[in-house]
């Protein structure tokens, strides 16, 4: 069986995809992807998420990480949140 | 200024005289009854009071000499939150030393106003360059049905001083901009983003890095709200998360996305709860982003934020942005969160709503296209439209092209306001060879023109 892990989609995110959450096997024989390549992934996934991407902040087992950090790694089990901005009052 | 304008404004004057006499009433009514109890307090508790006046010279909370210490009827008001452990009196004091500035009195805005006035905040200032309209009622609670029309900021100050003559209120009817947000900002303590758009939310937050004020920001959106503190204990500020603004067109608002009013209503409590909490200075939680999502499990998620951002242009290391700017051209969208009029087309693509109808009236064969939400459409539609939502269109065109009689059967595209039939006009006429328009002013225009019985929402 893959290994996989979760995003959990809000708010634009979420209507851009039509799912609050769902579970994405890592590339083949790996055991971790990079957030630029997870970024790459995504927007493969759900066009209409590529543009809410480009502003969106991503969190890793709820904790903020930078988007251009190229040491983070998403493994196996974690759950990445895709949190564009909300401006609306 | 035409007639009906003219008499709208001598309805409203005359609506604000009544309001104003019945406030004065009031304020009378309210002096007296506060004189009452007063005196009333001062004789029961003559003794009581004489002790705790010895007992304040060795209480090491009000020992600071800038604090003004609580009057007979604070006591009173504010007994079922002093007796709180972790509140208590010195809670009391250092909120009602404390002055708030809540920029917008819209959704967020209305629940944390009438939260913080009535908790005993000292001094309040309000700012909101727009007036109350009906369409506002379903969340901005701090308004009501005879306010329509008048400021925002006045309204909201008017329900504050009904609910506590002790909070001052000042009202600020501006738009708050880069000439005046630093000298407002700079007299208060605690800045709250209670703001509906992306530009003033940029504003606020680089005036509140210069000025060194914590930022309670607060956004809700449809059935989404967040809830975050900038540039406090050493956190982030709005730029070290979202350097860049979102392009304009990706932007949604309240008037065009929806929000539940009751949504808004949550965050701005979150937000006022925070601005105690920092105001008290009784906040152990480590700088966060808290999500709201109505319709999802669980309903709220905290996401852990670092500190700030050592390249961030405004609060980083080497900062490059020091003064304030330009904030509309920034953002490439206004601080407004009206949908600004499209002309994408000429006369020549665009119908009245009133020819359009003599135009149904005599059966002329054509296709009318409402590319509203579908949400949308079934809320009110014309007889024989068809909806196909705007976003689908280009995948649509087969479906438009089946509809027509003939190749050239004329098309007629409406929406609600007239702006994205515009979009669709312009999609629609490299497809069909007859004539394509939009309906000028959309539904909204068809209700006050042709319709007065067709809803307007």
């Amino acid at each position: 069986m893959s290994k996989e892990f979760t995003v959990l989609y809000f708010a634009s995110a979420r209507d851009a995809t039509n799912v609050q959450s769902e579970k994405i096997s890592l590339p083949p024989q790996s055991t971790s992807i990079s957030l630029e390549n997870l970024t790459i992934l995504l927007k493969r996934r759900h066009e209409k998420l590529a543009p809410i991407l480009e502003n969106s902040l991503y969190a890793i087992n709820m904790e903020y990480v930078e988007n251009d950090d190229q040491t983070i790694l998403v493994k196996e089990g974690d759950e990445v949140a895709v949190i564009p901005p909300v401006s609306g009052g | 200024m035409d007639k009906s304008e003219i008499q709208l404004l001598m309805v409203l004057n005359s609506r604000l005289k009544e309001e104003n006499e019945q406030l004065k009433i009031r304020v009378k009514e309210l002096e007296e009854k506060l004189d009452k109890q007063n005196s009333l307090l001062i004789s029961n508790t003559h003794n009581e009071s004489n002790s705790r006046k010895t007992c304040n010279t060795f209480d090491k909370d009000t020992d600071s000499p800038n604090l003004e210490d609580l009057t007979l009827a604070e006591y009173m008001r504010y007994g079922r939150q002093l007796i709180l452990p972790g509140f208590g009196k010195t809670g009391q004091l250092k909120l009602k030393n404390t002055s708030m500035l809540i920029v917008g009195a819209g959704g967020l805005g209305a629940p944390a106003a009438i939260y913080l006035a009535a908790t005993g905040v000292g001094k309040l200032g309000i700012i909101d360059h727009d007036t109350v309209e009906k369409s506002n009622l379903q969340r901005q609670i701090i308004h009501n049905e005879s306010r329509e029309g008048i400021s925002k900021a006045q309204s909201a100050k008017m329900t504050i001083e009904e609910l506590n003559s002790l909070c001052k209120c000042v009202a600020y009817e501006v738009l708050l901009d880069s000439s005046n947000a630093l000298e407002i900002v700079k007299k208060y303590d605690i800045v709250i983003d209670a703001t509906d758009n992306v530009a003033t939310r940029y504003l606020l937050n680089d005036v509140c890095v210069i000025a060194g004020k914590p930022l309670v920001s607060g956004s809700a959106l449809r059935m989404d709200g967040q809830l975050t503190v900038y540039n406090y204990k050493r956190g982030p500020c709005y730029r070290c998360l979202f350097p860049k603004p979102p392009p304009p067109e990706s932007i949604l608002n309240c008037a065009d996305g929806g929000v539940l009013g009751v949504v808004t209503g949550i965050i701005g409590c979150l937000q006022a709860l925070q601005a105690i909490k920092i105001a008290i200075e009784n906040d152990e939680s480590p700088n966060n982003l808290l999500i709201f999502s109505a319709t999802s499990y669980p309903l709220f998620r905290s996401m852990k934020l670092r500190s700030k951002k050592k390249d961030c242009g405004l609060c980083g290391e080497h900062p490059f942005i020091t003064e304030l700017q330009d904030y509309v051209q920034f953002c490439g969208s206004g601080a407004l969160d009206k949908s600004p009029s499209v002309k994408l087309l000429g006369y020549e693509d665009r119908i009245e709503p009133k020819t359009y109808r003599n135009l149904r009236n005599e059966g002329t064969p054509h296709v009318l296209i409402d590319v509203r939400e579908t949400v949308q459409y079934d809320i009110c539609s014309l007889p024989s439209s068809i909806n196909i939502p705007l976003k689908d269109l280009p995948s649509k065109i087969e479906e438009v092209k089946k509809s027509l009689e003939a190749p050239n059967t004329p098309v007629y595209v409406i929406c609600r306001l007239g702006n994205d039939s515009q979009h669709a006009v312009n999609i629609l006429k490299n497809y069909l060879k007859g004539e394509v328009k939009d309906i000028i002013g959309g539904l909204y225009k068809w209700s006050l023109d042709v319709d007065p019985d067709f809803p307007i929402y």
